[in-house]
């Protein structure tokens, strides 16, 4: 009894206000997390789509309500057309770089080799720890189209070089090979990670009955890791959308003539450089509407993938 | 001092709001005993136990500690201690860290700290390994950490979850004489839950068996066992457990799968207008002879268990089990018979006992 | 640690008759995926003169510290690290903070829905930076920090994929250990310093570093709100060397990216394995 008396009397003056206030303790350890989400995440997603319907200078004191107008003159405009191509194409590129070459060295790192992995990954990872506008840096030197490494190696076939950044097509190759150089170790990580939890009882099971090392990714691999291909999937997508604008930015600028643009960066031109933030915000929209698209489909076919299994 | 019983008025909790699963409890735990929570999973035992360490809300009644109502009390007011069934030892903290730790917080004085440690350390044989972390130590060491942990508390409540079930066959009969000793010397209000009915015998002073939330019986080992109060009971306490088979009151006589067997007087006025009742009786009150002196039954199989042999026989297509020892031995048919003294009447409808007959020696 | 060994013995076993091939593919692939940091490295040490005629070779026999004393003559160095630095401890001292107290509100604090409260902060990880660009810079402009270090921090002060790794490090902490504490009278805040931190320190310092590094390293955000150059980071910075393909300035950008990449290298050589380990044990499982 003496000790149950003495050990309320005891328990400090702070934390006998917590347990008064029970819900207000929870509240306080969520609320800093909670108040940056609400304030720098959800509200502008709100208010984007606001401004999405607004003729408005980003100065300017008024704006004017002009309905879907943004909306109409974006889908009017080439140039979001353009754009709108090259996103595509940047995404492609980058789900080879970062979603399928790293699925691939993960599951030989992970199950096909029995020594090295660990300092294969430890190196792997290292550009991912570059900033991208390292990246960007560098890769503008190695693809120098004068007496870059890569265009040596072009003379050393007897080839010119292209010019990598100047000429249509080449320019979003090489800036998602910045890209996805700089991005490739921390997705290989991440698969890694999962493909080490697939019990090695399993493979050698199948190796038992001779399956190829090609089949036993496909019918074992692949099934116990689709979760986190999924991850890495939605993270390359994101990726794809928004990673190539530094290297757009810092190298390019967009250009030749809109060739290396992508969505993000028309989103940056109409807002800082034309001023027209409702045009903007409508396209900014429109690239979260089409990943919440490719997300939904793309959650279609991995049902699909494990019903069949 | 009665004041640190522990009671349970109409108590019920319920996860989702429709469906209880502590229906309604009312029970007196008084202090100073070892009360066992006895029941198969899924019966609500250790969600009982978590009510009265505050670890679990309760949704409906009042359950009082020490004179007051506790329900809104936090778990570290209710002056608990508590031994879960993994231990629950801070693996970053030596065993010496881990039994301190709360004392520490409870701002109790060094040299008290010190003493109750050194003591209950000694007292477990623990000494040696004061410096150890638990990762080091075997499965009983830890289980006698966490024993510790919570002896140093000197709290007047002693909870224990399961805490032998990890522990191997030997240990286990080990620790349950040093549970025991530690609480003569203690005596604290001492709460202990667990599925397995011989730890549940050889530890309780009392026996709580529950099932489906609700309390079954509430008595002490002797009576559980000799004087079940439900088909529930019976079944499960004693291993083989108890045979149990529909049977008819046809006049002055049971019939019992074919067989018919004269009721005691004693027991009529208990089994009372009833014509269908459930007849239980214990293997070890049934008896198999090699000499025709009762009805004829085939031995099913035989199952030696080292210390007693096990046998299961058909007795007009009903299987029954009986108890014997190891030197029995057995024939293909047999002949039956049954203590009828030792038997048990249960109603057919509520499967409540109908009761014994008075002076009876259930023993 | 025994099944594991026994484990990697078999897949010895198994696999050592194809295995030359992937070590030659993987040998072959890590040249080409290091050959840009050495190049970047080898670059910032040569002569222009050098720069041209050496080819594909990243090495040079006159080494030279010249690129470096130009940079430092260009650029303020010290300038640009120091405002990388206060930018990157705000992010990542606030950060490790707000995710810790959430995630562990989130596992221990019994709330009532808390995979509802957790799969918000998992989505806001995947929305596409784009579509808050612009509102946040107006935000921003509002509250007057365009054109400051603090403008840089503020929408970084917490972090979805913090919260996500170290709530799954605390999830593998028994639930009996907290409870034990929690008879013991002990509050939130010391079950989480004393017995919480203790034991998802990898994690925590993993995320500590990760946070660190992502902060040093980022563009999009700092380009946005830092206009006046004596506000640049190191890593915005680089855009002065952007102008011309001329190959003028080859050498000296090469120093800069070389510095700008020194601080990320250090700590991942001394955290290497808390941060591969802290982000192969969180993939997304079942």
């Amino acid at each position: 009894m003496q000790d149950k008396k003495r050990a309320r009397q005891v328990s400090g003056k702070t934390q006998r206000f917590w347990k008064k206030h029970r819900k207000l303790e929870k509240f306080a350890y969520l609320l800093p997390s909670i108040t940056i989400f609400c304030v720098f995440m959800v509200w502008p997603i709100v208010y984007n789509m606001y401004l999405s319907t607004m003729e408005w200078n980003m100065v300017s004191p008024v704006k004017k309500f002009v309905g879907f107008d943004n909306y109409k003159n974006v889908f009017s405009d080439p140039g979001f057309l353009k754009a709108l191509g090259n996103t595509g194409l940047y995404v492609l590129l980058m789900m080879l770089f970062c979603f399928v070459a790293p699925y691939f060295y993960s599951y030989v790192m992970g199950k096909l080799i029995t020594r090295g992995a660990k300092v294969y990954r430890a190196l792997m990872f290292f550009p991912s720890l570059l900033s991208l506008a390292v990246a960007a840096i560098v890769f503008m030197w190695l693809f120098n189209s004068v007496s870059g490494p890569v265009a040596e190696i072009f003379e050393l076939f007897g080839h010119e070089s292209p010019h990598w950044f100047t000429s249509s097509g080449y320019v979003i190759v090489a800036l998602s090979i910045a890209t996805g150089w700089r991005s490739f170790g921390y997705n290989l990580i991440v698969f890694l990670g999962a493909i080490v939890e697939v019990p090695i009882e399993l493979i050698e099971a199948a190796k038992l009955e001779k399956a190829s090392n090609w089949k036993i990714f496909w019918r074992i691999v692949f099934p116990l890791t689709s979760p986190t291909a999924l991850y890495v999937f939605i993270i390359t997508f994101v990726m794809g959308l928004q990673y190539v604008f530094t290297p757009i930015q810092m190298i390019t600028k967009g250009g030749p003539n809109m060739a290396s643009t992508n969505l993000v960066y028309l989103i940056y031109q109409y807002s800082f450089q034309f001023f027209q933030t409702g045009r903007a915000a409508a396209v900014a929209i429109i690239s979260l509407v089409i990943f919440l698209l490719v997300l939904l489909l793309q959650n279609r076919l991995n049902k699909r993938v494990h019903y069949e299994n | 001092m009665s004041t640190i019983d522990i009671e349970f008025k109409n108590v019920s909790k319920s996860y989702d709001g429709k469906n209880d699963i502590i229906k309604g409890i009312d029970l007196l735990i008084p202090s100073g005993q070892r009360t066992i929570l006895l029941g198969p999973s899924g019966c609500g035992k250790t969600t009982l136990l978590r009510m009265i360490s505050g670890l679990e809300t309760i949704t409906g009644g009042e359950l009082w500690m020490g004179g007051e109502v506790v329900n809104r009390l936090e778990p570290g007011d209710r002056n608990v201690a508590m031994v879960f069934q993994n231990y629950a030892l801070y693996p970053h903290m030596t065993v010496e860290k881990n039994i301190l730790f709360g004392m520490e917080i409870a701002k109790i004085a060094k040299e008290e700290r010190e003493r109750r440690l050194v003591q209950a350390l000694d007292m477990f044989g623990l000494t040696d390994y004061r410096g150890c972390y638990p990762k080091e130590l075997s499965g009983g060491q830890r289980q006698r950490v966490a024993l510790c942990r919570a002896l140093v508390k000197r709290a007047p409540y002693f909870l224990l979850d399961e805490p032998l079930s990890n522990l191997d066959a030997q240990l286990r009969t080990m620790a349950r004489a040093e549970l025991v000793r530690m609480h003569r010397v203690y005596l604290p209000t001492f709460i202990y839950v667990t599925h397995d009915q011989v730890e549940a015998m050889t530890i309780g002073e009392k026996i709580v068996v529950l099932n489906e939330g609700k309390i079954q019986q509430y008595d002490s080992p002797d009576v559980i066992y000799n004087q079940p109060k439900n088909v529930f009971v019976a079944k499960f306490i004693g291993a083989p457990s108890m045979n149990i088979e529909d049977a008819a009151v046809d006049g002055f006589d049971l019939v019992v799968s074919g067989t018919r067997v004269p009721i005691p007087a004693a027991w009529r006025e208990k089994i009372g207008g009833r014509t269908k009742v459930k007849f239980g009786i214990r293997p070890e009150h049934v008896e198999l002879m090699k000499e025709p002196a009762g009805p004829q039954v085939q031995i099913h199989y035989v199952e030696n268990q080292g210390d007693k042999k096990s046998i299961a026989f058909l007795l007009d297509g009903v299987i029954f089990m009986a108890t014997a020892g190891t030197h029995f031995e057995t024939q293909d048919t047999m002949y039956l018979k049954m203590d009828w003294d030792k038997m048990h009447i249960f109603d057919a409808d509520t499967t409540e006992n109908v009761g014994y007959p008075e002076g009876e020696d259930r023993k | 640690m025994r099944i594991r060994r026994e484990k990697e013995r078999r897949n010895i076993q198994i696999h050592s008759k194809g295995e030359w091939k992937y070590q030659v593919i993987l040998i072959v692939s890590l040249i080409i995926m290091m050959y840009p940091i050495v190049y970047m490295i080898g670059t910032s040490f040569k002569t222009l003169s050098d720069i041209f005629a050496s080819g594909l070779n990243v090495f040079t026999a006159n080494p030279t510290t010249a690129n470096y004393r130009s940079v430092f003559v260009s650029n303020d160095v010290l300038r640009l690290l120091r405002n990388s630095l206060i930018i990157a401890l705000i992010v990542t001292i606030s950060k490790i903070i707000t995710s810790v107290l959430a995630s562990y509100c989130l596992c221990f604090m019994n709330l009532k829905h808390p995979e509802i409260i957790f799969g918000l902060f998992t989505v806001s990880m995947f929305i596409p930076f784009s579509v808050i660009m612009i509102p946040n810079y107006l935000t921003l402009s509002q509250m007057g920090l365009n054109n400051t270090l603090l403008g840089v921090a503020l929408p970084q002060l917490a972090d979805a994929m913090g919260i996500y790794r170290i709530r799954q490090s605390m999830r593998s902490i028994p639930k009996p250990l907290i409870e034990a504490a929690r008879l013991d009278n002990v509050g939130h805040f010391t079950i989480l310093r004393r017995i919480v931190l203790p034991l998802v320190k990898p994690a925590v310092i993993a995320m500590i570093i990760f946070f660190f590094i992502n902060s040093w390293n980022e563009f999009v955000w700092p380009m946005l709100i830092l206009k006046r150059e004596e506000l640049y980071t190191i890593t915005l910075a680089l855009q002065t060397f952007m102008d011309s393909e001329s190959g003028s300035a080859w050498g000296s950008s090469m120093a800069l990216a070389t510095i700008a990449t020194m601080v990320p290298m250090v700590l991942y050589i001394f955290a290497q394995r808390k941060i591969i380990g802290t982000f192969m044990q969180s993939g997304v499982k079942e």
